[in-house]
């Protein structure tokens, strides 16, 4: 099963940190132990209260706008209000960098609001990754939280160089560029053996995107077969591609009862913005949302030779008339 | 392919078989196709060659049909008025006539089958199965007429087989199945290896797209570095697509300066008349060659969504792209 990381559950593991190193000064042995007790309810309720920083501060921010821009906006169809949120959201990255200048994914958020050319944003992504992973070595040096070789995903104050390469490795992706795309996969999950971000959905694409069917079996054998709703369009693409037309379509058809409304997603085949935190938008694990999520990420390969319209495959996948039919009783049960 | 060429080719051969004197006289064998080619009927005597003649019409009617069917899509679109698409019946009449006329006229088979197709994959599928039938048919005939070549694609009884498999690996990379379409060319340059039919090219276009150097520069090599507009696109691209960006800027320089019009045609997509029955002679070296090659390079542009923004970038790409005519 596949999670992906909440802005809001980092915050809570940042001030957790936070609050365990002042309970640490201040409490010894079985009152720290009470001290401890109280966080979870203290964050509920009065979040601002709990002893952070600066850059903690600038991370809350941060969370507030990636709720808005990964989230809100699209529960929305007026443009007013969608314009709206999106100056709130932008205003909330302001005040983070001016909170905390090192608040990368605020930098790179903020960045993100205002391309203009996705090769120049891949450039700058670029020239800036070194800065970042010393920065947050750095913070993460001074929390005593340098996380074990392999394992970065562990500490949370290195995530935002992850995030980063992410962000660079779905450029790659999106602009065409596989090999260097996968280089960076390749580097998330060597860095992070947990890959806590996900960076394993993004390379299975990619390896889709290659037409190179041993990396990617390779791929799923190193995540244990994990079941999630990025693996199986994964196989069932590649299989497409070479031609098993019939291994295609059961797997199609696994995916399709994969979850409540498998025909619906996989018919219409809906793209939306990759989420500007961590790129995989978030979702419940196992529900039609997480098959969303994933269809949406498979656009780069969907609409390939489409044109305006779907590609071939994308066209083979929404009239198989199973799809077709699971996509009707969809509707008709209004789960749609 | 040119129809009317390749029934002047077969007939001269039948010619030849039935009296093998006329070898000795060359300007007798030129005599007699000026003759064929003037008043074809009157020498197409066998059913499959008749065939051929009906295949002929049935693709000049269809690039009319064709035509006139874009004409009444724009009207429609501009009119606001409901498009209706029609089935081709011109063509489809043409080719069934030809098909009457000899059922293994695998020529009017691949076209007829692009016309009733349903879908890509139906259309892959049905010229697949007809494979080991149409190669059994040709090789039969060629043995009956051609004279034992070295590449088959001299034998021109069995071109119809050779096309029907250069048309799969066509419509396998509409499908974006490229390693597949990979696999079966260079099962073909292997087969035929001095590619009249020019397969090499699209082969370079996919090496670009799945993003093996190492493949390209092999076909590079086969061919004796003999460039052409594909081979010029595919090196740039792949090399965009890898990074390496001193070497793509030097490659896309070279494809500006060494292929007229190529900077123009990929910065301005421009109409091309649809492949009846398939990709149309060419004068190498030519924009002819260049409007070819960024036609059928298009699914490769957008693929890669930044880069003609980025060729653009180069000033020796942009003022070639600014300043070429295109020929009237």
């Amino acid at each position: 099963m596949v999670t992906v990381i909440h802005p809001r559950m980092e915050d809570y593991e940042r001030l957790a940190l936070r609050w365990i190193d002042s309970a640490q000064k201040e409490y010894r042995d079985s009152h720290l132990m009470q001290a401890l007790d109280f966080f979870p309810n203290m964050y509920n309720k009065n979040r601002d209260g709990i002893p952070q920083t600066d850059s903690d501060r600038a991370f809350w921010l941060v969370c507030q706008a990636a709720e808005i821009l990964d989230k809100s906006i699209y529960e929305t169809d007026d443009n007013a209000v969608i314009l709206d949120l999106t100056a709130t959201a932008t205003t909330y990255l302001d005040e983070a960098l001016q909170l905390d200048p090192h608040c990368y994914d605020a930098v790179r958020m903020r960045q993100i609001l205002d391309i203009e050319s996705h090769a120049d944003y891949i450039e700058w992504l670029k020239s800036m990754s070194d800065e970042v992973k010393e920065s947050c070595e750095s913070i993460a040096k001074e929390a005593g939280m340098l996380p074990p070789d392999h394992m970065m995903g562990l500490s949370v104050f290195m995530r935002p160089y992850l995030r980063w390469l992410l962000n660079i490795a779905y450029e790659y992706y999106m602009c065409g560029h596989y090999r260097l795309a996968l280089e960076t996969c390749t580097l998330i999950m060597d860095l992070d053996n947990h890959d806590c971000l996900g960076a394993r959905l993004l390379a299975a694409y990619v390896y889709v995107k290659l037409e190179d069917a041993e990396g990617l079996a390779g791929l799923i054998h190193m995540f244990n077969h994990e079941e999630n709703a990025w693996f199986l369009p994964a196989r069932c693409c590649m299989a497409y591609k070479q031609r098993r037309l019939e291994d295609a379509e059961q797997l199609l058809r696994e995916l399709a009862f994969s979850c409540d409304l498998g025909g619906n997603i996989l018919m219409r085949q809906e793209e939306i913005p990759p989420a500007l935190f961590g790129y995989h938008l978030v979702f419940a694990p196992g529900t039609s949302d997480e098959l969303f999520v994933a269809v949406s990420e498979a656009a780069v390969i969907l609409a390939e030779n489409g044109g305006d319209y779907l590609s071939p495959m994308g066209s083979w996948i929404a009239m198989n008339p199973v799809i077709a039919e699971l996509a009707s009783t969809n509707e008709s049960e209004g789960t749609a | 392919m040119d129809v009317s060429a390749e029934l002047n080719y077969r007939l001269i051969r039948k010619a030849v078989k039935t009296n093998p004197a006329l070898l000795d006289k060359p300007e007798a064998i030129q005599d007699l196709s000026r003759q064929m080619l003037r008043s074809p009927e009157r020498y197409a005597q066998d059913a499959e060659d008749k065939a051929l003649i009906e295949l002929e019409k049935a693709v000049s009617l269809g690039s009319r049909e064709i035509d006139d069917e874009l004409d009444a899509f724009y009207e429609a679109a501009e009119g606001m008025k409901p498009y209706v698409a029609s089935d081709l019946p011109r063509l489809k009449q043409g080719l069934q006539k030809a098909l009457e006329l000899d059922p293994h006229c695998y020529d009017a088979q691949i076209l007829l089958s692009l016309v009733e197709t349903v879908s890509l994959d139906h259309a892959i599928q049905k010229l697949d199965n007809l494979i080991p039938e149409a190669k059994e048919w040709c090789m039969a005939r060629s043995e009956a007429i051609d004279e034992p070549t070295e590449d088959p694609f001299d034998a021109v009884c069995l071109r119809p087989w050779l096309r029907l498999e250069a048309k799969i690996i066509d419509l396998l990379i509409q499908g974006a199945c490229y390693r597949e379409a990979l696999t079966r060319s260079i099962a073909m340059l292997n087969r035929a290896p001095q590619d009249a039919q020019g397969i090499r090219y699209m082969t370079s276009l996919i090496l670009a797209r799945l993003e093996d150097e190492d493949g390209l520069n092999t076909l590079d090599a086969r061919f004796d570095h003999t460039g052409n507009a594909w081979m010029h696109i595919a090196r740039s691209i792949l090399l965009y697509k890898l990074g390496r960006i001193p070497a793509a800027r030097r490659a896309t320089l070279g494809l500006a300066n060494l292929c007229p019009g190529l900077a123009f045609y990929l910065v301005n997509p421009t109409y091309t008349e649809p492949y009846l029955p398939d990709r149309p002679y060419f004068t190498p070296g030519t924009s002819q060659e260049s409007l070819l090659a960024s036609y059928e390079a298009e699914f490769l542009i957008a693929d890669t969504p930044e880069y003609i923004a980025w060729a653009l970038s180069l000033e020796g790409f942009k003022n070639a792209a600014e300043t070429f005519h295109e020929p009237s």
